[in-house]
């Protein structure tokens, strides 16, 4: 017997819990489906944390500025996650850099976010970065965004959760969309958003939809204690082979990535096909992409790359210890590659019986949503 | 084979430049994967094409699977030369140390590596592998010069590739960006600089182009020599006391003889005007020698992208 929902909502990262409790608002009943055993389980947890003032985008003024608009407004809204107390550095590196001093600062006040320059001496070795900048960028705590959440969803007796169950197969039906999980379930709905981020291809296979124009990066983020200096501050380098390290959300532990480091292996294939599959143990293969932190084939740390590389920008007294290396996959648009944009992208593939895939491009523009799930 | 534990836990980098033969180099990074694999717990390789030929990416990619390590390819937009392509890839390095080959021929035991690496270790900041025997009569010459007239305390020599600490790098960083010629930087840097020489074990054609060594060569002895100016000083004092020995026979000419009318007048203006004129030149030459080092100060190479391979 299947069972009916006004929306089904695949996926438990903080896409399908936002879509969850919005529709629920609006009276629907909601049934959320997460393959794995706890939200947040993916992405939503394995992120560089970082809420977006737009910063991160000198090449892409139009998601510099939507970034900044959706900050405050992000920031706003999840204020007890937020952690704002650390001082945040942006700096371009005199090397390989695809931007530099003037051009950041023009950038900032083109987009009109603040940006104080500092000397670069304070944090970096000599000669190392040109421009250095006090900014505005906060970082969110994933652990108390998800208990958030889980206390939010017990609030509306309209949202049925269903952890520990993929889905299996999606037909659709003259008004209607049926769902069959993996634990034999049946479920139908005349409105499906699929929120399953690095998934989404292997959904809108089932589903008989066009995939996405995507590459797969699988990442590997560090987390580190920082040394007493570091502890309150965030410092990226700018805009290239550089680095990142910055609070992890209210951890009182720092994350650790780069951009050359952090993927360790890409594909360019429909469905990600990546070597480690194999040795997965089984659990991995292109139509059915397992929890890459958890998986027997994760790649070996390259935390001696990530960690000499942020040590030749930083001076010595901003030291940092290994911790942990965390795992997860990262679907980056093929449009992106140039101006290093990262949209979300919303796509409506049916109305009535309506489908929408999102795959999310940053944390803060959750609200792109919105749209959507006002109808 | 070591096991990670005897492994060297120092992270080395090795900056290769790729040149015209992208069969040889592969080849010859698959041989430092190899023997670093051996001896380094971690270590990267960056490749710089200096826009070659056959382009070299694709090959690096089929092999990319053999590499212990992360491998990165610098691409140059066109075609800039040894020295600027390994400024650019040195500056893409994080190792503590780097081995800097400018060239993928193989005159030694690979083995020497280490070894330079070993004598690096025990002191010295700067370590070159220098074949000692037949060396070319040209590269002689050159080397004779450059090393009388620089002020340089540690005298150059042929060297085939070299292993330098980080310090160095940081140190040559904050003399000056112009990097012309790296290895005169080294040696100029003030640390302690030493050598590993060898018998070669093969006959290498140099494959850089003579004209761009020619050129290179040119360039070090005016920048890093003080030949240019000492060429142009002496020049200009031959012709000055030339013209002030022409004035005083002028006026010799006119106290003892008869000169046709107005020679005297003239010859003198003339060499008085002339020997302004050479010691106003004197003044410019080392003005410019000045402007030609600071206008140099620039990084100046440009590169396509940074790739990474694995
Ligand atoms: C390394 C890295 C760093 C990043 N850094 C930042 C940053 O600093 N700031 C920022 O704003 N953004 C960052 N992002 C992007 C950000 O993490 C994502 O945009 C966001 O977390 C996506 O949320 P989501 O809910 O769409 O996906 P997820 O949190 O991944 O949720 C998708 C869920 O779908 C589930 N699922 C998959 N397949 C199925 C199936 N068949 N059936 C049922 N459930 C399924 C998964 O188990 C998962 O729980 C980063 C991403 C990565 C990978």
């Amino acid at each position: 017997m299947s069972r009916n929902y006004d929306r089904i909502i695949i996926g438990a990262g903080l896409y399908g819990l936002y879509s969850a409790v919005e529709s629920a608002k609006r009276g629907y009943s909601v049934l959320l489906l997460e393959r794995e055993n706890a939200p947040f389980s993916r992405a939503t947890y394995i992120n560089q944390a970082r809420v977006h003032m737009g910063y991160h985008y000198p090449r892409s003024i139009s998601t510099a500025l939507k970034s900044r608009n959706y900050f405050e407004r992000f920031v706003k809204d999840f204020e007890f996650c937020i952690a704002d107390e650390f001082k945040k550095i942006y700096a371009t590196s005199s090397k390989f850099s695809w931007t530099n001093r003037e051009r950041f600062i023009k950038f900032c006040d083109d987009a009109d976010i603040p940006c104080e320059e500092i000397s670069p001496d304070a944090y970096f070795k000599k000669g190392m970065c040109d421009g250095a900048f006090i900014t505005t960028e906060y970082a969110y705590d994933w652990l108390i965004l998800r208990d958030f959440y889980s206390e939010k969803i017990k609030e509306y007796r309209n949202i049925d959760v269903k952890l520990n169950t993929a889905v299996c197969a999606i037909e659709k039906q003259a008004d209607r969309y049926s769902i069959i999980t993996s634990d034999g379930g049946e479920f139908e709905s005349p409105f499906v958003i699929s929120a399953v981020y690095a998934s989404c291809n292997e959904i809108l296979e089932l589903a008989g939809y066009p995939a996405f124009k995507i590459k797969y990066e699988l990442c590997e983020m560090i987390i580190c204690e920082p040394s007493d200096n570091l502890k309150n501050l965030g410092i990226t380098v700018m805009d290239g082979p550089f680095f990142s390290i910055m609070p992890f959300g209210k951890t009182g532990l720092h994350s650790l990535t780069s951009v050359t480091f952090t993927p360790h292996l890409t594909s360019y294939d429909v469905l990600p096909t990546f070597n480690c599959q194999k040795d997965s143990g089984g659990l991995c293969n292109k139509t059915s992409l397992y929890n890459c932190n958890i998986c027997p084939g994760k790649p070996e740390t390259a935390y001696p790359y990530m960690g000499k590389l942020a040590r030749k920008y930083l001076r010595d007294k901003y030291d940092f210890r290994y911790k942990e290396s965390l795992y997860s996959m990262k679907p980056i648009m093929s449009t992106s590659e140039v101006d290093d944009s990262r949209p979300t992208v919303i796509r409506k593939f049916s109305e009535n019986p309506t489908f929408i895939s999102v795959l999310s491009g940053k944390i803060n523009t959750v609200y792109d949503l919105d749209e959507v799930l006002s109808e | 084979m070591n096991n990670n534990n005897e492994k060297e836990k120092n992270f080395v980098s090795a900056v290769i430049y790729a040149g015209d033969d992208a069969e040889r180099a592969v080849k010859f990074i698959g041989k430092v994967n190899e023997l670093l694999t051996l001896h380094f717990e971690n270590f990267e390789i960056i490749v710089v094409d200096d826009y070659c030929k056959t382009p070299i990416q694709d090959e690096l990619l089929e092999c990319s699977d053999g590499y212990n390590c992360s491998v990165s390819l610098i691409k140059m937009s066109y075609p800039q030369g040894v020295q600027r392509s390994m400024n650019a890839g040195v500056d893409a390095a994080i190792g503590d140390f780097v081995f800097e080959f400018e060239s993928t021929a193989i005159d030694y035991n690979i083995e020497l590596i280490i070894e330079v690496y070993r004598k690096s270790i025990s002191g010295f900041d700067v370590v070159s592998a220098v074949p000692v025997g037949n060396t070319k009569k040209s590269s002689k010459f050159f080397y004779s010069i450059f090393n009388k007239y620089s002020d340089g305390y540690n005298p150059l020599f042929t060297e085939r590739f070299r292993v330098v600490s980080r310090r160095a790098i940081n140190r040559i960083e904050s003399m000056t960006t112009n990097l012309v010629y790296r290895k005169v930087l080294y040696r100029n840097s003030g640390l302690m600089c030493s050598s590993v020489e060898y018998m070669p074990i093969a006959k290498i054609n140099s494959k850089s182009l003579p004209k761009e060594r020619s050129k290179l060569a040119f360039d070090s002895l005016m920048t890093f020599t003080s030949v240019g100016y000492r060429i142009s000083l002496s020049l200009s004092i031959f012709m000055m006391l030339f013209t002030a020995f022409s004035g005083i026979y002028a006026v010799v000419v006119f106290l003892l003889g008869k000169p046709v009318e107005g020679w005297t007048t003239l010859m003198i203006l003339i060499s008085s005007a002339f020997s302004g004129i050479f010691l106003l030149l004197t003044i410019i030459i080392k003005y410019l020698s000045l402007q030609v080092e600071i206008t140099t100060r620039k990084s100046k190479y440009i590169y396509e992208n940074l790739y990474k391979i694995k």
